[in-house]
């Protein structure tokens, strides 16, 4: 869906490997979160994101009033 | 490896249908639109390496199954006669061993060792692309061509005989008809019990073979189906020899057994004339001599008979047959210079008690009026016998019959037979020459039967003529010269004794020896009037000549007219009277082992395979190991199979 780019794979062959990497990309991007002090939130797609916004934004809100 | 079940093999091709249908299904796939095309590409190139090989492995234990099925169903055979050869072979001679040991039956087993190799033959060849059969047998020695295996044991040329075989000249007529004929692709199958007389390694033709079968135009393979086992339960009986005497018939008989084990009394029955008795006797060794004294009555004719002990497991030594002719006395000339010596020769060849017994006295210039026909013993006291009377001689020994040569009383220089006689020696005053040393088991001064030796130390001697030339040493005097020696002329033999009967020169005339040297002497030379009644299965004598024909005369079995030339019985060829007996060699359980089968075939390419005669079958069939790994593949591929456990990702 990227690009026009077609790949004949097996499912039950590459599974194990197609959720390594997932996995290995998941646990780099939250070492890098944690290396610049940022949040880290992991998220899933089947989530409400208005509630999650929302969420995010109320947890904030009390450090602002605070200054 | 071959199969019963060739045809199947052709299934073969189902082997491939697991690579079918995987590339089948390469050539199936759903098209999924995705978006996280990084993880996808890093998954594909990670599972390229190791889990292609998994791949590659089942595939493999699917197809592989898959074809040891249809092994296991066309039914392999191993450890056939015909193991592991090509199966593209043009023409089979076949060198069958037909002597008397191959009736011996093999352990376990209860057909004979030549009918077992019939049989593994047979399945052999059944194997095979149908290839030409030529059978070439011990007995006849002639190649003729089987129209089938299934006709082989049916054939009068495979059966019994009570011949002896040899094997060098039958693997020579094989050569000779690869190279008269061609042949094609040939192999050659030597069946036999390997019995040392039937190769003959002594002999000096095995070179010339060895190099015959390497110098065939094409290809020949040499098989040798080894019947080797050793003989179980099994008794033989022979007779040695067969004389008349006064009314009765002597034999000499031999009973030999396979095993020594402990005492064992044997039922022997003997047949004169159509008439039976019978008698036990005790054997407690594997072989015991004896003799038996059969009446024959008042009639003088010619007659025979048999000697058998229960059958075993082999009949064909079970039986011996004899024949002896009409009674006549048995003569014995002295040649002799005259004095004391011939009255005591005369009385030790024809003893008052020995009514049947003959001497008669000549000069040596009257030697040529001897009767060499009827006459069993010469006795010759003289100097030696040279120009007509020396040839004759030599005939006469030569057909068996026997001399006693003794010194003459003055120095001659002549030789006979390569021998002569030495300078006369004297003891020294008071004092003997006596014997040191004699041989207790053969020649005329052996042990008696029972063992009773010959009261050879009595003899003392003052004057001697020593023995000169090459000859077999059969006693020795206390200082190293010879006193008997002996020399084997054709079916005879000549014994040299270095003193006289002569109180002038020692005191052999005292009888403890003279009497039984001189009487053997008679006996072994009376041997060969028996024996005109006597010929070896196989032999040229045992052949009907031209004119005769041939008629078996006594009543321990019938015989098969085609097969009547190699049986032994008691036959009427002609005008002549024989009982043929197979070959004493065949009751000799020699074996050629396979170390010296290899070194006899020094240089040639054969294949040994020993039949222990404990199967049915040469050959084993092995579907059983196929289907065992039919079953470790898929084993294997459902092993490959099974899916790792999925670990659950932790969001």
């Amino acid at each position: 869906m990227e690009d026009k780019t077609a790949v004949v794979a097996e499912p039950v062959l590459i599974a194990e490997d197609y959720r390594q990497a997932m996995r290995n990309f998941m646990q780099a991007v939250r070492m890098k979160c944690h290396d610049v002090n940022a949040d880290y939130h992991l998220i899933t797609t089947d989530q409400n994101y208005e509630e999650i916004v929302h969420n995010f934004l109320t947890t904030r809100l009390p450090k602002k009033a605070r200054k | 490896m071959s199969f019963l079940q060739q045809s199947l093999l052709w299934g073969l091709f189902a082997a491939s249908i697991p690579i079918v249908i995987h590339l089948l299904n390469r050539r199936r796939h759903r098209t999924v639109k995705w978006a996280a095309m990084e993880f996808l590409l890093k998954a594909t190139r990670e599972s390229r390496g190791k889990k292609k090989l998994k791949y590659l492995l089942i595939l493999a234990s699917r197809t592989l199954a898959i074809a040891a099925l249809i092994f296991a169903i066309a039914r392999p055979l191993i450890g056939g006669f015909s193991n592991w050869g090509g199966t593209n072979i043009d023409t089979v001679i076949l060198l069958l061993d037909r002597s008397a040991s191959m009736e011996q039956q093999a352990p376990g087993s209860r057909v004979s060792k030549r009918a077992s190799a019939l049989a593994s033959v047979r399945k052999s060849l059944d194997g095979l692309n149908n290839p030409r059969l030529v059978l070439i047998d011990s007995a006849s020695g002639i190649a003729q061509d089987v129209p089938s295996p299934d006709v082989l044991e049916e054939l009068s040329s495979t059966s019994a005989t009570d011949t002896r075989s040899s094997i060098p000249a039958l693997i020579s007529s094989a050569i000779d008809y690869v190279l008269d004929r061609s042949t094609g692709r040939t192999e050659i199958w030597v069946a036999s019990d390997m019995q040392l007389s039937d190769w003959s390694p002594q002999q000096g033709r095995w070179a010339a073979i060895n190099a015959g079968l390497r110098d065939l135009p094409e290809k020949t393979t040499l098989r040798v189906l080894s019947l080797a086992s050793p003989p179980e339960n099994n008794l033989a009986i022979r007779v040695v020899s067969s004389r008349r005497k006064a009314g009765e018939l002597v034999l000499d008989l031999e009973l030999l057994r396979s095993e020594s084990a402990e005492l064992a009394a044997v039922p022997i029955t003997y047949s004169v004339n159509g008439t039976r008795t019978a008698d036990k006797v005790t054997i407690s060794g594997q072989s015991y001599r004896f003799k038996k004294r059969l009446p024959l009555g008042k009639l003088n004719n010619d007659g025979h008979g048999f000697v058998s002990v229960p059958s075993d497991t082999n009949l064909r030594d079970n039986v011996s047959f004899f024949a002896y002719g009409k009674d006549s006395p048995t003569q014995t000339y002295i040649v002799t210079e005259g004095g004391e010596s011939a009255d005591w020769l005369a009385l030790a060849s024809a003893p008052p008690t020995y009514d049947q017994s003959k001497s008669i006295r000549i000069s040596p210039a009257s030697a040529h009026e001897i009767d060499w026909q009827s006459t069993s013993l010469i006795v010759w006291q003289a100097p030696l016998p040279e120009g007509p009377v020396a040839q004759e001689l030599t005939r006469f020994i030569e057909t068996g019959g026997a001399a006693l040569i003794m010194p003459p009383r003055e120095s001659s220089n002549i030789a006979y037979l390569g021998m002569s006689w030495g300078d006369q020696t004297v003891s020294p005053n008071q004092e003997y020459f006596i014997i040191d040393e004699w041989n207790e088991t053969d020649g005329p001064l052996r042990n008696g039967l029972e063992g009773t030796r010959i009261p050879v130390p009595k003899l003392k001697s003052i004057k001697r003529r020593s023995i000169e030339g090459d000859a077999t040493t059969l006693a020795s005097w206390d200082d190293d010269q010879r006193f008997i020696v002996r020399r084997v002329v054709g079916d005879g033999t000549a014994i040299f004794i270095s003193t006289l009967p002569d109180y002038k020169w020692s005191n052999l005339a005292d009888a403890d020896v003279l009497l039984p040297v001189v009487q053997r002497m008679i006996t072994m030379g009376d041997a060969r009037f028996g024996s005109a009644f006597a010929a070896i299965a196989g032999s040229k004598k045992a052949q009907a000549n031209d004119g005769e024909t041939r008629t078996r005369l006594d009543t321990h079995a019938k015989s098969n007219s085609s097969n009547a030339s190699y049986e032994a019985g008691v036959w009427r060829l002609g005008e002549r009277l024989l009982a043929i007996n197979r070959p004493v060699s065949e009751d000799q359980r020699q074996i050629l082992t396979n170390d010296n089968l290899k070194s006899l075939l020094e240089g040639t390419s054969f294949k040994l395979f020993e039949d222990k005669g404990q199967s049915d079958s040469l050959a084993r069939e092995i579907w059983r190991a196929f289907l065992i790994a039919m079953l470790v593949f898929l084993i294997t591929e459902a092993i490959l199979c099974l899916q790792p456990k999925v670990k659950k990702s932790k969001p």
